[in-house]
Protein backbone atom coordinates (compact mmCIF):
# COMPACT_ATOMS: atom_id res chain seq x y z
CA UNK A 1 0.00 0.00 0.00
CA UNK A 2 2.76 2.01 0.79
CA UNK A 3 4.75 1.94 -1.71
CA UNK A 4 1.61 2.20 -4.26
CA UNK A 5 0.67 5.45 -2.36
CA UNK A 6 3.95 6.77 -3.12
CA UNK A 7 3.69 5.93 -6.88
CA UNK A 8 -0.24 7.62 -6.94
CA UNK A 9 0.62 10.88 -5.11
CA UNK A 10 3.94 11.55 -7.41
CA UNK A 11 1.43 10.83 -10.44
CA UNK A 12 -1.08 13.24 -8.90
CA UNK A 13 1.74 16.06 -8.32
CA UNK A 14 3.25 15.86 -11.88
CA UNK A 15 -0.28 16.04 -13.54
CA UNK A 16 -0.95 18.84 -11.07
CA UNK A 17 1.90 20.32 -12.07
CA UNK A 18 1.50 20.45 -15.70
CA UNK A 19 -1.85 21.30 -15.40
CA UNK A 20 -1.30 24.53 -13.36
CA UNK A 21 1.32 25.63 -15.76
CA UNK A 22 -0.89 24.53 -19.22
CA UNK A 23 -4.79 24.38 -19.13
CA UNK A 24 -5.38 25.58 -15.65
CA UNK A 25 -2.69 28.01 -15.34
CA UNK A 26 -3.64 31.29 -13.01
CA UNK A 27 -4.09 34.91 -14.40
CA UNK A 28 -1.65 36.87 -16.30
CA UNK A 29 -1.46 40.52 -16.32
CA UNK A 30 1.21 43.18 -17.41
CA UNK A 31 1.90 43.39 -13.28
CA UNK A 32 2.94 40.67 -10.95
CA UNK A 33 -0.59 39.38 -10.18
CA UNK A 34 -0.88 37.29 -6.63
CA UNK A 35 -2.44 34.20 -8.02
CA UNK A 36 0.64 33.81 -10.15
CA UNK A 37 2.72 33.77 -6.76
CA UNK A 38 0.30 31.45 -4.78
CA UNK A 39 0.62 29.19 -8.08
CA UNK A 40 4.70 29.47 -8.10
CA UNK A 41 4.32 28.20 -4.11
CA UNK A 42 2.01 25.43 -5.14
CA UNK A 43 4.32 24.13 -8.08
CA UNK A 44 6.97 24.32 -5.43
CA UNK A 45 5.07 22.32 -2.82
CA UNK A 46 4.56 19.69 -5.67
CA UNK A 47 8.02 19.12 -6.93
CA UNK A 48 8.81 18.35 -3.02
CA UNK A 49 6.22 16.28 -2.93
CA UNK A 50 7.70 14.24 -6.22
CA UNK A 51 10.98 14.39 -5.05
CA UNK A 52 10.20 13.21 -1.30
CA UNK A 53 8.13 10.44 -3.04
CA UNK A 54 11.68 9.11 -5.42
CA UNK A 55 13.26 9.39 -2.47
CA UNK A 56 11.40 7.24 -0.70
CA UNK A 57 11.43 4.74 -3.64
CA UNK A 58 15.33 4.58 -3.83
CA UNK A 59 16.04 5.11 0.12
CA UNK A 60 13.98 1.55 1.70
CA UNK A 61 14.38 2.57 5.19
CA UNK A 62 10.81 2.41 6.71
CA UNK A 63 10.83 5.01 8.96
CA UNK A 64 11.94 7.18 6.21
CA UNK A 65 8.79 6.37 4.03
CA UNK A 66 6.32 6.72 7.08
CA UNK A 67 8.25 10.35 7.79
CA UNK A 68 7.35 10.86 3.83
CA UNK A 69 3.88 10.20 4.10
CA UNK A 70 3.52 12.60 7.02
CA UNK A 71 5.05 15.11 5.15
CA UNK A 72 2.88 14.46 2.37
CA UNK A 73 -0.23 14.43 4.01
CA UNK A 74 1.27 18.01 5.59
CA UNK A 75 2.04 18.91 1.93
CA UNK A 76 -1.64 18.14 0.72
CA UNK A 77 -2.81 20.54 3.50
CA UNK A 78 -0.69 23.37 2.84
CA UNK A 79 -1.72 22.76 -1.28
CA UNK A 80 -5.46 23.18 -0.02
CA UNK A 81 -4.29 26.21 1.77
CA UNK A 82 -2.62 27.78 -1.29
CA UNK A 83 -4.99 30.84 -2.01
CA UNK A 84 -4.10 32.34 1.31
CA UNK A 85 -1.23 33.43 -0.53
CA UNK A 86 -3.06 35.64 -2.75
CA UNK A 87 -5.89 34.88 -5.62
CA UNK A 88 -7.80 37.75 -7.38
CA UNK A 89 -10.76 39.21 -6.33
CA UNK A 90 -13.26 37.91 -8.43
CA UNK A 91 -14.79 34.21 -8.35
CA UNK A 92 -14.97 34.43 -12.53
CA UNK A 93 -11.34 34.78 -12.76
CA UNK A 94 -9.26 31.81 -14.21
CA UNK A 95 -7.16 31.63 -10.64
CA UNK A 96 -10.20 30.80 -8.63
CA UNK A 97 -12.29 29.23 -11.64
CA UNK A 98 -9.18 26.72 -12.50
CA UNK A 99 -6.17 26.63 -10.50
CA UNK A 100 -7.15 26.67 -6.81
CA UNK A 101 -9.96 24.08 -7.53
CA UNK A 102 -7.38 21.75 -9.33
CA UNK A 103 -4.65 22.03 -6.49
CA UNK A 104 -7.70 21.94 -3.95
CA UNK A 105 -8.89 18.25 -5.27
CA UNK A 106 -4.47 17.48 -5.65
CA UNK A 107 -4.51 18.58 -1.93
CA UNK A 108 -7.09 16.28 -1.07
CA UNK A 109 -6.15 13.50 -2.89
CA UNK A 110 -2.64 13.70 -2.00
CA UNK A 111 -3.28 13.99 1.57
CA UNK A 112 -6.14 11.07 1.79
CA UNK A 113 -3.79 9.06 -0.06
CA UNK A 114 -0.85 9.65 2.37
CA UNK A 115 -3.08 9.24 5.13
CA UNK A 116 -4.66 5.85 4.31
CA UNK A 117 -1.09 4.35 3.64
CA UNK A 118 0.10 5.67 7.10
CA UNK A 119 -3.24 4.18 9.23
CA UNK A 120 -2.65 0.59 6.67
CA UNK A 121 0.89 1.09 8.16
CA UNK A 122 -0.61 1.39 11.98
CA UNK A 123 -2.87 -1.40 11.32
CA UNK A 124 -0.99 -3.94 9.61
CA UNK A 125 1.35 -2.69 12.55
CA UNK A 126 -1.02 -3.48 15.26
CA UNK A 127 -2.19 -6.61 14.04
CA UNK A 128 1.39 -7.77 14.00
CA UNK A 129 1.68 -7.14 17.63
CA UNK A 130 -1.51 -9.01 18.42
CA UNK A 131 -0.18 -12.31 16.15
CA UNK A 132 3.26 -11.89 17.69
CA UNK A 133 1.74 -11.60 21.44
CA UNK A 134 -0.68 -14.80 20.70
CA UNK A 135 2.46 -16.70 19.66
CA UNK B 1 -13.02 -15.99 21.73
CA UNK B 2 -13.72 -13.76 18.70
CA UNK B 3 -16.83 -12.02 18.01
CA UNK B 4 -18.67 -12.47 14.83
CA UNK B 5 -17.84 -8.70 14.47
CA UNK B 6 -13.74 -9.70 14.83
CA UNK B 7 -14.48 -12.76 12.91
CA UNK B 8 -15.26 -10.50 9.86
CA UNK B 9 -12.69 -8.18 10.21
CA UNK B 10 -9.88 -10.39 10.46
CA UNK B 11 -11.22 -12.08 7.47
CA UNK B 12 -11.31 -8.70 5.49
CA UNK B 13 -7.57 -8.03 6.91
CA UNK B 14 -6.18 -12.02 6.22
CA UNK B 15 -7.96 -11.40 2.31
CA UNK B 16 -6.46 -8.27 1.34
CA UNK B 17 -6.48 -8.94 -2.84
CA UNK B 18 -10.65 -9.97 -2.35
CA UNK B 19 -11.11 -7.37 -0.15
CA UNK B 20 -9.62 -4.65 -2.53
CA UNK B 21 -11.37 -5.69 -5.17
CA UNK B 22 -14.90 -5.71 -3.18
CA UNK B 23 -14.24 -2.39 -2.42
CA UNK B 24 -13.26 -1.64 -5.60
CA UNK B 25 -16.16 -2.91 -7.14
CA UNK B 26 -18.81 -0.61 -4.49
CA UNK B 27 -16.74 2.03 -5.18
CA UNK B 28 -17.18 2.22 -8.71
CA UNK B 29 -20.16 1.66 -8.27
CA UNK B 30 -21.33 4.25 -5.47
CA UNK B 31 -19.49 7.15 -7.45
CA UNK B 32 -21.36 6.53 -10.58
CA UNK B 33 -24.45 6.13 -8.75
CA UNK B 34 -23.88 9.07 -6.62
CA UNK B 35 -22.05 11.63 -9.36
CA UNK B 36 -25.20 10.59 -11.62
CA UNK B 37 -27.85 11.92 -8.92
CA UNK B 38 -25.57 14.64 -7.49
CA UNK B 39 -25.38 16.25 -10.82
CA UNK B 40 -28.85 15.27 -11.54
CA UNK B 41 -29.94 17.06 -8.30
CA UNK B 42 -28.32 19.97 -8.41
CA UNK B 43 -29.86 20.47 -12.27
CA UNK B 44 -32.96 20.43 -10.78
CA UNK B 45 -32.20 22.16 -7.73
CA UNK B 46 -31.13 25.18 -10.59
CA UNK B 47 -34.18 25.38 -12.36
CA UNK B 48 -36.59 24.94 -10.31
CA UNK B 49 -35.30 28.63 -9.16
CA UNK B 50 -35.32 30.11 -12.57
CA UNK B 51 -39.38 30.93 -12.72
CA UNK B 52 -39.20 32.43 -8.77
CA UNK B 53 -35.75 34.12 -9.60
CA UNK B 54 -36.75 35.49 -13.22
CA UNK B 55 -39.92 37.05 -11.63
CA UNK B 56 -41.59 37.98 -14.71
CA UNK B 57 -44.03 36.30 -17.23
CA UNK B 58 -42.11 37.98 -20.66
CA UNK B 59 -38.68 38.47 -21.30
CA UNK B 60 -37.79 40.78 -24.28
CA UNK B 61 -34.61 40.95 -25.98
CA UNK B 62 -33.10 42.07 -29.49
CA UNK B 63 -33.56 39.87 -31.79
CA UNK B 64 -29.95 39.94 -33.49
CA UNK B 65 -28.87 39.01 -29.33
CA UNK B 66 -31.61 36.29 -29.40
CA UNK B 67 -28.69 33.31 -28.49
CA UNK B 68 -26.09 35.91 -26.32
CA UNK B 69 -29.03 36.76 -24.12
CA UNK B 70 -29.83 33.17 -23.43
CA UNK B 71 -26.36 32.75 -22.75
CA UNK B 72 -26.04 35.53 -20.24
CA UNK B 73 -29.25 34.81 -18.60
CA UNK B 74 -28.78 30.69 -18.11
CA UNK B 75 -24.89 30.24 -18.28
CA UNK B 76 -23.16 33.95 -17.23
CA UNK B 77 -21.19 33.94 -20.60
CA UNK B 78 -20.74 38.09 -20.27
CA UNK B 79 -22.09 40.40 -23.27
CA UNK B 80 -23.07 43.59 -24.43
CA UNK B 81 -26.29 43.56 -25.34
CA UNK B 82 -27.91 46.90 -26.95
CA UNK B 83 -31.68 47.10 -28.45
CA UNK B 84 -31.33 50.37 -31.42
CA UNK B 85 -34.15 52.18 -29.34
CA UNK B 86 -35.41 51.57 -25.85
CA UNK B 87 -38.99 50.12 -25.90
CA UNK B 88 -39.76 50.35 -22.44
CA UNK B 89 -42.01 53.37 -22.92
CA UNK B 90 -44.26 51.58 -25.99
CA UNK B 91 -44.85 48.59 -24.08
CA UNK B 92 -45.93 49.88 -20.95
CA UNK B 93 -48.93 51.84 -22.60
CA UNK B 94 -49.92 48.14 -24.13
CA UNK B 95 -53.30 46.68 -22.80
CA UNK B 96 -52.30 43.49 -20.39
CA UNK B 97 -48.61 45.11 -19.35
CA UNK B 98 -48.84 45.69 -15.55
CA UNK B 99 -44.95 46.34 -14.60
CA UNK B 100 -42.08 46.60 -17.38
CA UNK B 101 -38.67 46.91 -16.02
CA UNK B 102 -35.39 47.98 -18.23
CA UNK B 103 -32.08 46.03 -17.47
CA UNK B 104 -29.01 46.87 -19.47
CA UNK B 105 -26.17 44.30 -20.22
CA UNK B 106 -22.63 45.36 -20.28
CA UNK B 107 -19.54 43.38 -20.47
CA UNK B 108 -16.47 45.24 -18.68
CA UNK B 109 -13.00 46.03 -20.29
CA UNK B 110 -9.63 44.94 -19.14
CA UNK B 111 -9.70 46.93 -15.49
CA UNK B 112 -6.27 47.82 -13.88
CA UNK B 113 -6.35 45.21 -11.04
CA UNK B 114 -6.24 41.63 -13.62
CA UNK B 115 -6.38 41.97 -16.98
CA UNK B 116 -8.68 39.55 -17.77
CA UNK B 117 -11.71 41.37 -18.35
CA UNK B 118 -15.59 40.58 -19.54
CA UNK B 119 -17.63 40.60 -15.99
CA UNK B 120 -21.49 40.87 -16.62
CA UNK B 121 -22.61 44.57 -15.38
CA UNK B 122 -26.20 44.72 -15.32
CA UNK B 123 -27.73 47.99 -15.07
CA UNK B 124 -31.34 48.16 -13.57
CA UNK B 125 -33.59 50.51 -12.11
CA UNK B 126 -34.42 49.92 -8.63
CA UNK B 127 -37.76 52.29 -9.04
CA UNK B 128 -39.24 49.87 -11.39
CA UNK B 129 -37.65 46.60 -10.43
CA UNK B 130 -39.55 43.30 -9.71
CA UNK B 131 -36.83 41.01 -10.04
CA UNK B 132 -33.34 41.69 -8.42
CA UNK B 133 -34.75 42.86 -5.18
CA UNK B 134 -36.52 39.60 -4.78
CA UNK B 135 -33.14 38.31 -4.49
CA UNK B 136 -31.74 39.84 -1.26
CA UNK B 137 -33.47 40.56 1.81
CA UNK B 138 -31.92 43.96 2.23
CA UNK B 139 -33.64 47.28 0.48
CA UNK B 140 -31.74 48.29 -2.54
CA UNK B 141 -34.16 50.56 -4.19
CA UNK B 142 -31.91 53.59 -2.79
CA UNK B 143 -28.44 51.86 -4.42
CA UNK B 144 -26.07 54.65 -5.14
CA UNK B 145 -23.90 55.42 -8.10
CA UNK B 146 -21.34 54.39 -6.22
CA UNK B 147 -22.54 51.22 -5.39
CA UNK B 148 -23.34 47.68 -6.88
CA UNK B 149 -24.83 44.41 -6.01
CA UNK B 150 -23.55 41.17 -6.52
CA UNK B 151 -24.40 37.60 -7.61
CA UNK B 152 -23.18 34.66 -4.95
CA UNK B 153 -20.52 33.65 -6.52
CA UNK B 154 -18.37 36.86 -7.57
CA UNK B 155 -16.94 36.03 -4.54
CA UNK B 156 -16.66 39.30 -3.16
CA UNK B 157 -18.47 40.87 0.26
CA UNK B 158 -19.66 43.18 1.68
CA UNK B 159 -17.66 46.42 1.49
CA UNK B 160 -15.57 45.36 -1.45
CA UNK B 161 -14.57 47.89 -3.77
CA UNK B 162 -13.81 47.29 -7.56
CA UNK B 163 -12.92 49.56 -11.10
CA UNK B 164 -15.58 49.07 -13.81
CA UNK B 165 -15.35 51.70 -16.77
CA UNK B 166 -13.09 54.08 -14.96
CA UNK B 167 -15.11 54.45 -11.89
CA UNK B 168 -15.01 52.87 -8.32
CA UNK B 169 -17.87 50.52 -7.57
CA UNK B 170 -18.26 49.79 -3.95
CA UNK B 171 -20.51 46.72 -2.70
CA UNK B 172 -23.97 47.23 -1.21
CA UNK B 173 -25.36 43.24 -0.61
CA UNK B 174 -24.38 39.91 -2.37
CA UNK B 175 -27.55 38.18 -3.92
CA UNK B 176 -28.54 34.69 -2.82
CA UNK B 177 -27.49 32.24 -5.46
CA UNK B 178 -29.71 31.63 -7.73
CA UNK B 179 -28.24 28.68 -10.11
CA UNK B 180 -28.66 31.38 -13.48
CA UNK B 181 -25.84 33.99 -15.16
CA UNK B 182 -26.88 36.30 -12.39
CA UNK B 183 -24.82 34.73 -9.77
CA UNK B 184 -21.56 35.88 -12.00
CA UNK B 185 -23.31 38.96 -12.51
CA UNK B 186 -22.63 42.48 -10.86
CA UNK B 187 -25.69 45.02 -10.75
CA UNK B 188 -25.61 48.63 -10.65
CA UNK B 189 -28.06 51.00 -10.75
CA UNK B 190 -29.31 53.14 -14.04
CA UNK B 191 -27.75 56.70 -12.59
CA UNK B 192 -24.49 54.66 -12.71
CA UNK B 193 -25.29 53.12 -15.79
CA UNK B 194 -25.83 56.70 -17.73
CA UNK B 195 -22.43 57.56 -16.74
CA UNK B 196 -20.96 55.04 -18.12
CA UNK B 197 -22.74 55.31 -21.47
CA UNK B 198 -23.36 58.90 -22.08
CA UNK B 199 -19.21 59.62 -21.14
CA UNK B 200 -17.27 60.75 -24.35
CA UNK B 201 -14.57 58.39 -23.39
CA UNK B 202 -16.74 55.18 -24.70
CA UNK B 203 -18.25 56.73 -27.08
CA UNK B 204 -17.11 54.01 -29.38
CA UNK B 205 -19.11 51.65 -27.63
CA UNK B 206 -22.13 53.58 -26.79
CA UNK B 207 -22.63 56.91 -28.62
CA UNK B 208 -22.58 59.09 -25.93
CA UNK B 209 -26.20 58.09 -25.13
CA UNK B 210 -28.16 57.58 -22.16
CA UNK B 211 -30.82 54.70 -21.16
CA UNK B 212 -29.60 52.23 -23.17
CA UNK B 213 -31.44 49.04 -23.29
CA UNK B 214 -30.71 45.03 -23.50
CA UNK B 215 -33.40 43.14 -21.82
CA UNK B 216 -37.27 44.28 -20.80
CA UNK B 217 -38.95 42.34 -18.25
CA UNK B 218 -42.53 42.31 -18.13
CA UNK B 219 -45.30 41.18 -16.21
CA UNK B 220 -48.86 40.86 -16.76
CA UNK B 221 -51.96 41.85 -15.97
CA UNK B 222 -53.59 38.45 -13.88
CA UNK B 223 -55.49 36.48 -16.25
CA UNK B 224 -54.20 37.62 -19.22
CA UNK B 225 -53.30 35.39 -21.68
CA UNK B 226 -49.12 35.34 -22.03
CA UNK B 227 -48.82 33.79 -25.09
CA UNK B 228 -51.27 35.37 -26.99
CA UNK B 229 -50.12 39.33 -25.80
CA UNK B 230 -46.63 38.03 -26.61
CA UNK B 231 -47.63 37.19 -30.38
CA UNK B 232 -49.50 40.62 -30.14
CA UNK B 233 -46.70 42.27 -28.94
CA UNK B 234 -44.01 40.59 -31.35
CA UNK B 235 -46.12 41.86 -34.31
CA UNK B 236 -45.90 45.51 -32.89
CA UNK B 237 -42.70 46.13 -32.21
CA UNK B 238 -39.71 45.37 -34.88
CA UNK B 239 -36.61 43.60 -33.87
CA UNK B 240 -37.31 42.12 -30.67
CA UNK B 241 -37.82 38.51 -29.32
CA UNK B 242 -40.08 37.80 -26.77
CA UNK B 243 -39.86 34.59 -24.27
CA UNK B 244 -42.32 33.61 -22.04
CA UNK B 245 -40.88 32.16 -18.85
CA UNK B 246 -42.79 29.21 -18.24
CA UNK B 247 -41.64 27.97 -22.22
CA UNK B 248 -37.98 28.88 -20.92
CA UNK B 249 -37.99 26.67 -17.84
CA UNK B 250 -40.62 24.08 -19.75
CA UNK B 251 -37.66 23.94 -22.45
CA UNK B 252 -34.74 23.93 -19.86
CA UNK B 253 -36.93 20.99 -17.73
CA UNK B 254 -36.68 19.02 -20.79
CA UNK B 255 -33.25 19.02 -21.33
CA UNK B 256 -32.45 18.21 -17.87
CA UNK B 257 -35.25 15.46 -18.10
CA UNK B 258 -33.22 13.77 -21.22
CA UNK B 259 -30.10 13.87 -18.28
CA UNK B 260 -32.13 12.32 -15.94
CA UNK B 261 -33.00 9.63 -18.04
CA UNK B 262 -29.73 8.92 -19.80
CA UNK B 263 -28.35 8.73 -15.84
CA UNK B 264 -31.03 6.10 -15.02
CA UNK B 265 -29.93 4.03 -17.77
CA UNK B 266 -26.90 4.06 -17.12
CA UNK B 267 -27.60 3.90 -13.29
CA UNK B 268 -29.23 0.89 -14.61
CA UNK B 269 -26.62 -1.12 -16.15
CA UNK B 270 -23.73 -0.07 -13.07
CA UNK B 271 -26.33 -2.06 -10.95
CA UNK B 272 -26.77 -4.91 -12.94
CA UNK B 273 -22.85 -5.31 -13.56
CA UNK B 274 -22.23 -4.41 -9.32
CA UNK B 275 -24.73 -7.29 -8.74
CA UNK B 276 -22.99 -9.63 -11.36
CA UNK B 277 -19.95 -9.22 -10.44
CA UNK B 278 -20.01 -9.05 -6.52
CA UNK B 279 -22.47 -12.61 -6.92
CA UNK B 280 -19.12 -14.05 -8.80
CA UNK B 281 -17.06 -12.62 -6.16
CA UNK B 282 -19.00 -14.08 -2.83
CA UNK B 283 -19.11 -17.37 -4.46
CA UNK B 284 -15.76 -17.78 -5.08
CA UNK B 285 -14.75 -16.79 -1.58
CA UNK B 286 -17.70 -19.09 -0.51
CA UNK B 287 -16.42 -21.66 -2.46
CA UNK B 288 -12.58 -21.01 -1.34
CA UNK B 289 -13.65 -20.66 2.36
CA UNK B 290 -15.87 -23.84 2.20
CA UNK B 291 -14.22 -26.29 3.62
CA UNK B 292 -14.16 -23.54 6.88
CA UNK B 293 -17.45 -23.31 7.12
CA UNK B 294 -18.04 -26.96 7.30
CA UNK B 295 -15.63 -26.97 10.24
CA UNK B 296 -17.51 -24.53 12.02
CA UNK B 297 -20.69 -25.95 11.46
CA UNK B 298 -18.94 -29.14 12.74
CA UNK B 299 -17.57 -27.47 15.86
CA UNK B 300 -21.33 -26.54 16.78
CA UNK B 301 -20.91 -22.78 15.57
CA UNK B 302 -24.56 -22.11 14.34
CA UNK B 303 -25.84 -21.19 10.84
CA UNK B 304 -27.16 -18.26 11.50
CA UNK B 305 -23.92 -17.63 13.37
CA UNK B 306 -22.02 -18.17 10.36
CA UNK B 307 -24.31 -16.16 7.60
CA UNK B 308 -23.87 -13.45 10.24
CA UNK B 309 -19.99 -13.47 10.04
CA UNK B 310 -19.80 -13.50 6.38
CA UNK B 311 -22.89 -10.26 5.86
CA UNK B 312 -20.98 -8.42 8.19
CA UNK B 313 -17.60 -8.52 6.33
CA UNK B 314 -19.52 -7.96 3.42
CA UNK B 315 -21.15 -5.14 5.09
CA UNK B 316 -18.27 -3.07 6.40
CA UNK B 317 -16.81 -3.67 3.17
CA UNK B 318 -19.74 -1.98 1.47
CA UNK B 319 -19.88 0.68 3.45
CA UNK B 320 -16.51 1.66 2.99
CA UNK B 321 -16.71 1.10 -0.39
CA UNK B 322 -19.70 3.70 -0.50
CA UNK B 323 -17.83 6.24 1.84
CA UNK B 324 -14.93 6.39 -0.29
CA UNK B 325 -17.32 6.23 -3.89
CA UNK B 326 -18.97 9.17 -2.38
CA UNK B 327 -15.75 10.67 -1.14
CA UNK B 328 -13.88 10.67 -4.30
CA UNK B 329 -16.86 12.22 -6.22
CA UNK B 330 -17.31 14.96 -3.90
CA UNK B 331 -13.30 15.63 -4.17
CA UNK B 332 -13.61 16.13 -7.60
CA UNK B 333 -17.43 17.54 -8.37
CA UNK B 334 -17.14 20.33 -5.06
CA UNK B 335 -14.41 22.19 -5.67
CA UNK B 336 -15.07 22.03 -9.81
CA UNK B 337 -18.31 23.51 -9.48
CA UNK B 338 -17.74 26.13 -10.93
CA UNK B 339 -16.33 24.68 -14.04
CA UNK B 340 -19.52 22.14 -14.51
CA UNK B 341 -21.38 24.92 -14.12
CA UNK B 342 -20.45 26.78 -17.25
CA UNK B 343 -19.75 23.74 -19.28
CA UNK B 344 -23.76 22.23 -18.49
CA UNK B 345 -24.89 25.85 -20.10
CA UNK B 346 -27.58 25.24 -17.92
CA UNK B 347 -28.66 26.76 -14.64
CA UNK B 348 -26.76 24.65 -12.05
CA UNK B 349 -27.05 25.42 -8.54
CA UNK B 350 -25.56 23.12 -5.34
CA UNK B 351 -28.45 21.16 -3.99
CA UNK B 352 -28.83 22.11 -0.36
CA UNK B 353 -27.89 20.07 2.82
CA UNK B 354 -31.07 17.92 2.82
CA UNK B 355 -31.16 17.23 -0.60
CA UNK B 356 -27.41 15.65 0.10
CA UNK B 357 -28.10 13.57 2.90
CA UNK B 358 -31.18 11.66 1.19
CA UNK B 359 -28.90 11.13 -1.87
CA UNK B 360 -26.37 10.11 -0.03
CA UNK B 361 -28.69 7.96 1.99
CA UNK B 362 -30.65 6.29 -1.38
CA UNK B 363 -27.14 5.25 -2.67
CA UNK B 364 -26.02 3.43 0.80
CA UNK B 365 -29.53 1.69 0.07
CA UNK B 366 -29.23 0.87 -3.09
CA UNK B 367 -25.49 -0.69 -2.11
CA UNK B 368 -27.36 -2.87 0.39
CA UNK B 369 -30.09 -3.77 -1.87
CA UNK B 370 -27.36 -5.16 -4.45
CA UNK B 371 -25.31 -6.82 -1.58
CA UNK B 372 -28.01 -8.94 -0.32
CA UNK B 373 -29.29 -10.17 -3.69
CA UNK B 374 -25.34 -10.98 -4.49
CA UNK B 375 -25.52 -12.60 -0.97
CA UNK B 376 -29.07 -14.61 -1.06
CA UNK B 377 -27.93 -17.60 -3.01
CA UNK B 378 -24.45 -17.99 -0.91
CA UNK B 379 -26.32 -17.82 2.45
CA UNK B 380 -29.09 -20.10 1.21
CA UNK B 381 -26.44 -22.62 0.50
CA UNK B 382 -24.88 -22.39 3.85
CA UNK B 383 -28.33 -22.75 5.38
CA UNK B 384 -28.82 -25.72 3.63
CA UNK B 385 -26.03 -27.85 3.03
CA UNK B 386 -24.58 -30.59 5.21
CA UNK B 387 -21.28 -29.72 7.40
CA UNK B 388 -20.24 -33.15 5.37
CA UNK B 389 -20.70 -32.02 2.13
CA UNK B 390 -19.19 -28.61 2.43
CA UNK B 391 -15.87 -30.61 4.25
CA UNK B 392 -16.02 -33.00 1.92
CA UNK B 393 -15.98 -35.85 4.41
CA UNK B 394 -18.07 -38.35 2.27
CA UNK B 395 -18.14 -42.15 3.46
Amino acid sequence: MKQYSKLITALISVVSFILIHTACKPCHGMMAMPCERSTGIAGIVLAVILLSDILSFLVKQEKFRQITSVTNVLFGVLLLLTPIFGQCQIASMACRLRTFPTLNVSGLLIAGVSLAALISVLVKRQTGRKTHAHA
Amino acid sequence: MLTPNQFAWQSILKNRFCSLMFLCLVGIASACLFGVGFFNENLSSGIGQVKGRIGADLIAVPSSYDKAAKDALFAGDACTILFAENPEAQISQLDGISQVSSQLYLKTLAFSCCSTAGLQLIAFDPKTDFTVSKWTNDSIENLAADEMVVGACCGMKQGTSMNFYGQTFKVADVLDETGMGYDQSIFISYDAANQITSSPEYAVYFGERQNLSSMLLINTNSGSDIESLSRNLASSLDGISLYATDSLVSELKSQADYFRISGLVMDGFVIVLAVIALFALITITFYQRKKRVGSLLSVGISRGKIVQIFFLEYLYLTLLGTGAGIGIVSVFVIPLHQIIKQTVNMPYRLTDFGGLALLILAVCGVNLLILLISCSLTFAKILRTEPAHLTEEMT
